[in-house]
């Protein structure tokens, strides 16, 4: 009977599972990976619907090709992210692979994109600095914004238009935070303002009472850069305790998931200042013109695009661009399609976008402030638009790559 | 006791000298907390308003745990079953409240249909589950891990990854104002503290509950019987009492107490994915500290963790989480039946094998040598991608599970913390030789990395079956499994060795031979070969004289004891082995990846590797790798069958009917299934 179990593995080894030989050359395999499983199911599910928007639009069609998508899923761990981009390159025998979503998933999709140089990886919105800043791989090109350029603007309105000299952060502890902490704190710190404390809270912490206590009763404002479900519930506890300073929003603390809440923290969060790649009602038809086809193809997505369906949109619109040159040439090495994307001048819903050096992003940010609409909901309002922010926050290269590295310590201005 | 005794004549007892000392502690907190600071306990404390927040923060929580645990350690306390679905009652309770309460428009009837439908769900599960597996504590419990699986996933896929805020009614909102003085301003002007009221409402809510249990346990007879039960199940029902019904009300106020407790903390805090771990995380740790299956424990074990939760994350923030963990460890090493629990409760259960029978033994057979050959000619006929991504995770894999087979099926000890001990050498090796992080990366040579890493995971195992087998059967299950999630958060918070949450990449094997292992097929032989070896290993250690003593411990404690074996040693020596297995793997497994952060040991991974050894069976030493095989071969083509998204049901549902229909695995199942299938039965069959 075990002669029978092995002859059985054998079979479905060779046959099931060998890899489709058969590739038309008419069409160009494309892996696209996102969070499609665990918690972040919800942000993968907006992400593909983004990158199928604008597949759509091209009618599945680049530079003569049939554009044929495979899905791949991650859990938003690092591990899990490598398994499904090799089974994308290795087995399914993707040309260009678009993805992942989140930070850490990035970095590590980056060391794998440099095993396989006859794979082009573009970013899906994984908005680690070092995916691209320090030690880059060659066939990684990023055309979203890393965490620190989504700050671009807000420390220094924060402190000329708002006032506000003394801030206190209160982030998760891991990297995309510090991330955002340091692109907050540049402009900040630079402006003339101090952070005197700041509070790293736990992954996954649910109970911000204690921190809330502790802040000082003398800060001007406190920066928050907590996602979706632990914003809504330090805003709740916060406004429980009776708290009045007012906030400073990280790019994922006032998104629709906060804006959308019921409940009194609602009225709290108008006039809360923050900064990112989108705003829900920005000028220009190429926005609107985004949002209602977004609306019109998924009557069950967000109210509005989330900035991952937006930075899945670039990343396919780029895509699709730089195939359109390239006549579908991905063969060998895909060197034109690397010379493509890396000069491309790609019009987006949120403005121009080009690449820098390292094949990362140089685009627009949005400065925002919440606001309540006629009818009672609360969006983001645009206050102003940054242009053109690259990867070093418009400081020279040499001294922004002095500041170091993003960690709970780093900057600091008490 | 006995300490009471002979110092009876010296002055005051040990009792009275606590009692002083609590007394004490106690008017101390009090002024802490009512009394005017001076500047120094200012200063050393960051401020009177930010300690008392914490101390109170850390009161109402333990309310919450409280409410949580009591289900927990009622269930236990009176059938033996670790509920670990008892999180995944909480967050169901939590989500149908929410319906119930956004439908109504009335947070109450949210509280009152969150409560009773989780009530009806736990009396149907022992109905429908639980009493067909009667007797068998240890399959209860899997059984509970898998449905702890399915439940999330199908949870996730009905109500999504969405965080929801229950509108609380407006006379429990908001803050009040407190008698506490926090500051003296200069001018005379007191500051009192303002402190939210739901969280006192939740507080209050939770003195209710748990008077009225101790009452309803202590003066009705459903609460007589309930005591009885716990004492002595088959003398309660010789006695002519229903213990099935007694059993299923039990269960009912248990999911009651979840249910509740789901739409009481979930207003409090929101519902939301991953709940469902953390407070199962949580009762798991409360009741540890405070024993199993009392009440007056649980509320113990609930404010000690509630309070250095809340105090830690004040003051030490980084290392807060796992303070917890360590107040639990150090509980077991101390009191390993935890503070109000009785030694009885703690070793009553023989520990049971999770397969009935023996380990079959392992014979050379002309299959056993095709399968061989198979494994040694698969790279031949399989895609790069195949021999790696399949071929090599599921001899990784494999291995990690067969270093819990070893510890389940030979020693009878359940360890949650295998995928551990392998990340420890994982993490060993990143931090000793090269990395690509720029974080530490010592360089060392792999001649000396790699054996030390394997050591290394070698003494951690030893030391985790140290804590381990003071407790037996499915305590042991929960002790490994807080000790692997108190790992997970070591690595998490700390940056100084483990880098914190992104941990360390760019680790490959070293080119030995001129050979690149890293390749595909060279890393597949290089993981077959310490596959082979391993396997090898288990199969002697079997025979020797270690491996039968290990089994007679296994079977009859005393008895091994009365021969003359150190039964503590023995498994403590067992526990070693096996954590030079799963270092082995853990080491391969590092370079499989390429890299290491808390997430390659995160919970869901550390079930990953139980449900592997389940599924292969665990009498006989192929069997984990058989596991392994499905688990990847599902893991990596779900997405092309039935969508990523519900690869969890899937495997949770295999993991159930395995833990149902076929105790011992895959394996048993074929042996099962063979003669029936077979026109003439095959001469092992």
């Amino acid at each position: 009977m075990k002669i029978k179990t092995s002859i059985a593995l054998a079979l479905l080894s060779s046959t099931a599972l060998a890899p489709q030989w058969a590739r038309a050359d008419d069409s160009i395999k494309v892996g696209l990976l996102a969070t499609l499983e665990g918690p972040f199911t919800v942000l993968g599910q907006d992400g593909v619907r983004g990158a199928e928007l604008a597949f759509k639009e091209a009618n599945y069609m680049a530079g003569g090709k049939k554009i044929e998508v495979i899905k791949g899923s991650s859990d938003a761990s690092p591990d899990s992210a490598v398994k499904a981009a090799r089974k994308l390159v290795e087995k399914d025998g993707v040309k260009i692979l678009i993805g992942p979503l989140s930070g850490d998933e990035g970095l590590a999709v980056k060391d794998y994109a440099k095993t396989q140089p006859n794979v082009t990886f573009i970013n899906g919105t994984s908005a680690a600095q070092d995916t691209t800043l320090r030690d880059p791989a060659p066939n990684f090109f990023r055309f979203t914004t890393d965490g620190a350029q989504w700050m671009a603007g807000l420390g220094e309105y924060s402190f000329k238009d708002k006032g506000y000299h003394t801030v206190v952060t209160v982030a998760e502890d891991y990297s995309f935070p510090y991330t955002q902490v340091f692109g907050f704190m540049a402009d900040f710190c630079k402006a003339g303002g101090h952070v005197p404390k700041k509070f790293w809270v736990p992954i996954g912490n649910k109970d911000f009472s204690s921190v809330i206590a502790a802040i000082p009763d003398k800060v001007d404002a406190i920066y928050v850069a907590l996602g979706g479900a632990d914003g809504v519930n330090f805003l709740s506890q916060y406004q429980q305790a009776g708290g009045t300073a007012p906030l400073i929003g990280g790019s994922i603390t006032v998104d629709q998931t906060v804006l959308g809440t019921q409940g009194k923290q609602r009225d709290y969060v108008i006039g809360t200042p923050a900064a990112g790649p989108i705003a829900d009602n920005a000028e220009g038809p190429p926005w609107k013109k985004f949002v209602d086809e977004y609306k019109a193809a998924y009557k069950d997505g967000f109210p509005s695009p989330s900035l991952f369906a937006q930075g899945y949109y670039i990343e396919a619109k780029a895509m699709l661009a730089a195939l359109d040159k390239v006549n579908g040439d991905v063969s060998g090495d895909q060197a034109k399609l690397r010379d493509a994307l890396t000069h491309l001048d790609l019009d987006t819903p949120t403005g121009k976008v080009t690449l820098d050096k390292n094949r990362q992003a140089v685009a627009d940010n949005y400065l925002t402030e919440v606001a309540k609409a006629d009818d009672g909901h609360l969006y983001n309002k645009v206050v102003k638009v940054i242009p053109a922010v690259n990867q070093t926050l418009g400081i020279p290269e040499a001294d922004f790559m002095k500041l170091g590295v993003a960690n709970r310590d780093n900057p600091n201005c008490p | 006791m006995s300490l009471a005794v002979i110092n009876a004549a010296a002055g005051p007892t040990p009792r009275q000298l606590s009692i002083g000392a609590c007394l004490l502690a106690g008017a101390v907190l009090l002024w802490m907390i009512f009394g005017v600071w001076p500047d120094w306990l200012d200063w050393l404390l960051g401020g009177k308003k930010t300690f008392v927040s914490a101390v109170l923060n850390g009161v109402t929580l333990a309310g919450l745990y409280f409410l949580v645990a009591s289900g927990f350690t009622l269930v236990f306390g009176l059938m033996r079953n670790v509920n670990l679905a008892h999180g995944s009652l909480y967050l169901l309770g939590a989500y149908i409240g929410f319906d119930a309460a956004t439908w109504s428009g009335n947070w109450f009837v949210g509280v009152v249909f969150g409560a009773l439908a989780i009530a009806a769900v736990g009396a149907l599960l022992q109905i429908f589950v639980f009493q067909r597996l009667t007797g068998d504590d240890l399959r209860q419990t899997l059984v509970t891990i898998g449905i702890s699986i399915v439940a999330a996933d199908l949870m996730l896929a009905i109500w999504g990854g969405k965080t929801y805020q229950f509108s609380i009614p407006s006379m429990l909102d908001g803050a009040v104002a407190t008698p506490i003085i926090t500051a003296v301003k200069s001018n005379g002007q007191i500051v009192t503290l303002r402190y939210p009221f739901y969280r006192l409402v939740v507080l209050a809510i939770s003195l209710v509950v748990g008077a009225g249990l101790w009452l309803a346990l202590h003066t009705t007879r459903f609460g007589m019987m309930i005591r009885a039960g716990v004492d002595d199940r088959g003398m309660l029902s010789a006695t002519g009492v229903n213990v099935r019904l007694l059993f299923v009300g039990v269960f009912a106020i248990g999911g009651l107490l979840a249910g509740l407790s789901g739409v009481i903390g979930g207003s409090a805090l929101s519902v939301a994915p991953g709940e469902d771990v953390r407070y199962l995380m949580a009762s798991l740790v409360v009741v540890i500290v405070g024993g199993m299956g009392s009440i007056t424990g649980a509320a113990i074990g609930a404010l000690l963790i509630g309070l250095a939760e809340q105090l830690g994350l004040v003051y030490i923030p980084t290392y807060g989480v796992v303070l917890t963990f360590v107040i639990m460890v150090v509980t077991l090493a101390l009191r390993p039946q935890g503070i109000m629990g009785n030694a009885r409760t703690r070793l009553a259960d023989p520990p049971r094998p999770p397969a009935a029978g023996d380990i079959v033994p392992v014979e050379f057979t002309p299959a056993a040598g095709a399968l061989a050959v198979a494994l040694v000619l698969f790279p031949v006929v399989a895609s790069p991608f195949i021999v790696f991504q399949l071929g090599a995770q599921t001899l990784i894999l494999g291995m990690i599970a067969l270093s819990l087979t070893i510890l389940g099926g030979y020693g009878g000890m359940v360890s949650m913390a295998q995928l551990t001990v392998a990340g420890i050498a994982g993490y060993a090796v990143a931090i000793l030789g090269p990395n690509g992080t720029g974080v530490l990366g010592l360089n060392w040579p792999w001649e000396i990395n790699v054996p030390l890493s394997i050591l290394i995971a070698g003494i951690v195992s030893a030391l985790i079956g140290a804590i381990a087998v003071r407790t037996a059967g499915i305590y042991t299950i929960m002790i490994t499994l807080a000790v692997g999630v108190a790992f997970f958060y070591l690595a998490q918070q700390n940056y100084s060795l483990f880098n914190g949450h992104s941990g360390f990449r760019g680790i490959a094997p070293p080119d030995v031979f001129g050979v690149s292992w890293r390749s595909s097929i060279p890393f597949y032989y290089l993981c077959l070969v310490v596959a082979a070896l391993t396997y090898s290993a288990v199969v002697y250690a079997a025979r020797s004289t270690l491996g039968l003593a290990l089994m007679a411990s296994r079977d009859n404690p005393r008895r091994a004891r009365a021969v003359g074996y150190n039964v503590t040693w023995l498994r403590i020596v067992a526990f070693f082995f096996a954590g030079l297995i799963a270092g082995a793997a853990g080491v391969l497994y590092v370079w499989f990846n390429g890299r290491i952060s808390p997430g390659t040991v995160s919970v869901s991974e550390s079930i990953g590797i139980l449900v592997i050894a389940m599924i292969g069976g665990m009498r006989h030493p192929i069997g984990p790798f058989l596991g392994a095989a499905l688990y990847v071969l599902l893991k990596t083509f779900a997405i092309d069958v039935v969508g990523a998204d519900r690869f969890n049901t899937l495997i949770g549902a295999i993991f159930l009917i395995i833990v149902f229909v076929s105790p011992d695995g895959l394996l048993g199942l074929w042996r099962r299934l063979a003669p029936h299938l077979a026109q003439k039965p095959l001469r092992d069959a």
